[in-house]
């Protein structure tokens, strides 16, 4: 009882954090990136199952596509929701992404010139910039809070 | 830019998300802009000075080598 009693002084306190805007802007997000991700990995499932049992052919995996895309638009919804700082920041966070996913192909670019092998390259500057992005994107966070 | 944001909040009573809630911004907002980390745009300094009765000018002073003539 007075664990849920403290528990839910916490997330009072928490919720206080937040203004009315910050809470719809997250709820309509999590919505929004949740529904992309659920159909996202139901096609997986299928495709999974399917490729495994019916033998479909891959090319079917690039219906994977449409709910990425989805996700990609509700990034940009939330953008656009968002107020004038909370833009900018986001902007400079995506910056720092793009800097470290650039610098990374480069680097894997003039690797492949060397004659050095890279496996998963595409994947790997992929993910550079996401961490990088997630990243600044933290480091934003813990300087607001 | 300088400002007295928290000053006037203060003296309302308000919180940053009271203060975000009447100016439909984020807490994280308010806090830049009380912290002086960030300058709003002139929409915005608007939107302040009347949410608090005031002039954009009583909320807000450049600082001093921004006041030097260029």
């Amino acid at each position: 009882m007075e664990s849920s009693l403290y528990k839910n002084g916490m997330k009072e306190k928490a919720e206080a954090n937040y203004s009315a805007s910050d809470r719809l802007q997250k709820r309509l997000y999590r919505r929004e990136f949740g529904f992309a991700m659920g159909v996202y990995l139901i096609l997986w499932a299928a495709l999974s199952f399917l490729t495994e049992r019916e033998g479909v052919s891959d090319t079917w995996w690039m219906v994977l596509f449409l709910p990425l895309i989805a996700a990609a638009i509700t990034g940009l919804r939330s953008y656009l929701r968002a107020d004038e700082y909370q833009r900018m920041r986001q902007l400079q966070a995506i910056a720092v992404g793009f800097v470290a996913a650039m610098l990374a192909s480069l680097f894997l670019g003039l690797m492949g010139a060397a004659g050095v092998a890279t496996v998963w390259s595409g994947w790997v500057v992929y993910s550079v910039g996401m961490l990088s992005w997630c990243a600044a994107a933290l480091v934003q966070q813990a300087r607001d809070a | 830019m300088k400002n007295h944001l928290k000053e006037f909040r203060a003296k309302k009573g308000w919180s940053q998300a009271d203060l975000a809630d009447e100016l439909g911004v984020s807490r994280q907002t308010v806090n830049a802009l009380e912290k002086g980390r960030y300058d709003p745009s002139l929409p915005l300094a608007f939107k302040l000075a009347a949410a608090f009765a005031v002039q954009i000018e009583d909320l807000f002073m450049p600082d001093a080598e921004e006041q030097e003539p260029g």
